[in-house]
């Protein structure tokens, strides 16, 4: 069987500098994928390509057979490919429910209740969302990308700012779909945790992807400990 | 909410009352004037509340009061069905400038309209044969039934404000309503979960020209003749300013500001030149102190009001 997601030579260049080089990989069906890489590799550019959010410069993204690449943003949502945002990117000016109705739940999803009731979320239904605690805040943004029962979600660091407790949330909630066939691809910082999740990582560095393999194989891989470290003596270097 | 429903059969029977107490034709003009500026100041919001403005809405009723004019006085339609004809031509032609430049966003919108404005303008002064030129559109016919007599006109008036709030209040509570301000607060997050962002905009600019054509039309046949200026930037800006300085944030804020600043404006003329001065002060103070619009007012006093210890419960 085909992947699910194929993305093929896929490259976006902004001005002189080219956030995505050539990067082709894959996510088949009912896999958790990881996409790690220090600060400025170019996942969230290469999360904006998939989603149409920016059109590539060049190469091709192949969702479920059917090429998408360019397609704008609603369109690739409504072929079943949803997305988060490292930020929260919410509607400021309505309740939680209705964020998650707005969304696409109860109309081609989710049951509303039963999709904030799967995230801990019954109890603030009715908060408006710029009053919500940050934490709350990210739980609806990983919510809002599956409330119109995509096949395919892709997180933008959904760990990021959330306690232990938090995290483990997110975590079950994301194997249980998975269980129920979603697949997804995930762009976190926080290692241990996405480790645990994930079946397969693919590491980019200055936008190009330079290993691929399960967590284990990775965390041996020399290239990837030098781009980690390489940044690291970089950052500590001011 | 709450506040609201007792506000409104007062305000019906207020509206009902007025010719029983004045038959004065200059206080009619003055009261179908606000009916006017009220429903395009509340039509303009639309755009608003998807985060756009536009510097073109007199132009869409300009579109509405020269198509129905020219088909009653060159192809003889009854002036009743040039208010349709008038709300179709301007929210066709507002689908066609939405889909063309809708993809602009903020100042380029603004300018788009601005210009669009502009070139309706110098077509009308320009295409004489048609229009009129300069000197307008004459001897356009009244409604049928109607005369000079200014009741008939002034309960048309309150009529179409009432069908135009009410369609309107419809919208913004509905599912339609509510992807428009949706958009307004995340653009980004709109298209990423399935919202044709463009096309929402596109439908929110034919549906506020709707409005302001159907009105234009109502004007054509009120006032009988309709020349450039009427439909100038200026009214484009006037309707922008009935919005903002009642307060576009609410729904009753584009009401509040086309009807006290319509009246306000007709009674400071008696000041002579330095209306436009008090105008200009006005407008300056109430954007100052008030970013809200004069309807922040009601919220202002209510906090201002000390609590009554007594409202626990019965």
């Amino acid at each position: 069987m085909t992947p699910l997601l194929q993305v093929e030579g896929l490259t976006r260049q902004f001005g002189g500098l080219t956030a995505v080089n050539d990067v082709t990989l894959e996510a088949r069906r009912g896999e958790i994928v990881g996409l790690i890489g220090p600060n400025g590799a170019g996942k969230t550019t290469l999360f904006n390509l998939v989603s149409g959010v920016l059109r590539p410069t060049r190469g091709r993204v192949v969702f479920d057979g059917r090429d998408i690449t360019g397609l704008p943003p609603h369109a690739v949502v409504r072929r079943g490919l949803a997305r988060s945002f490292q930020l929260p990117t919410l509607f400021v000016s309505f309740s939680v429910r209705d964020n998650v109705v707005l969304a696409g739940a109860g109309r081609s999803g989710w049951e509303v209740d039963e999709l904030l009731g799967f995230f801990g979320l019954e109890r603030v239904a009715g908060e408006p969302v710029r009053a919500l605690p940050h934490g709350y805040q990210k739980i609806l943004e990983v919510a809002m990308a599956l409330a119109s029962r995509p096949r395919m979600v892709l997180l933008d660091e959904p760990f990021c700012g959330l306690t232990a407790e938090e995290i483990a949330t997110v975590t079950g909630r994301v194997r249980s779909l998975r269980r129920e066939g979603v697949t997804f691809m995930v762009v976190e910082h926080n290692m241990r945790a996405l480790m645990q999740m994930v079946d397969r990582v693919y590491v980019l560095n200055f936008g190009s992807r330079i290993a691929e393999g399960t967590p284990e194989e990775v965390a041996r891989n020399p290239e990837v400990i030098r781009a980690y470290l390489g940044s690291a003596r970089h950052a500590a270097g001011g | 909410m709450t506040g609201v429903r007792p506000v409104i059969p007062a305000l019906a029977a207020a509206a009902a009352g007025l010719p029983l107490l004045t038959r004065d034709p200059y206080f009619l003009h003055v009261a179908i004037t606000a009916a006017l500026q009220v429903s395009l100041a509340s039509s303009l919001r639309i755009l608003w509340n998807v985060g756009l403005l536009s510097c073109g809405h007199a132009a869409f009723m300009g579109i509405g009061a020269y198509t129905s004019g020219l088909l009653a006085t060159r192809a003889g339609l009854s002036p009743w069905l040039g208010l349709g004809a008038g709300a179709a031509a301007a929210a066709a032609v507002s689908a066609v400038l939405g889909y063309l430049s809708l993809r602009l966003r903020g100042i380029y919108f603004v300018l788009v309209t601005f210009a669009f404005n502009e070139v309706f303008i110098l077509l009308l002064n320009r295409w004489r044969d048609l229009t009129g030129g300069p000197s307008g559109l004459m001897a356009i016919p009244r409604f049928e039934g109607f005369t000079a007599a200014r009741v008939p006109y002034y309960f048309l008036a309150i009529v179409l404000l009432a069908v135009t709030l009410g369609a309107l209040h419809r919208l913004e509570r509905s599912r339609t309503g509510m992807i428009l301000f949706a958009i307004r607060d995340s653009e980004l997050r709109a298209a990423c979960v399935g919202i044709d962002v463009v096309r929402y905009r596109v439908l929110a600019f034919a549906l506020s020209a709707l409005f302001a054509g159907a009105w234009g039309a109502f004007y054509a046949h009120y006032v009988t003749v309709v020349s450039p200026t009427d439909f100038s930037i200026w009214q484009s800006i006037y309707v922008q300013l009935y919005m903002i300085v009642g307060g576009a944030g609410t729904f009753a804020g584009p009401i509040v500001g086309g009807a006290f600043l319509t009246v306000a404006l007709e009674f400071m003329r008696v000041t002579g030149p330095l209306v436009s001065v008090i105008y200009g002060l006005l407008l300056t103070l109430v954007m100052l102190f008030l970013p809200g619009g004069i309807v922040s007012l009601a919220a202002l006093a209510r906090r201002l009001r000390p609590a009554r210890p007594a409202e626990a419960g019965p």
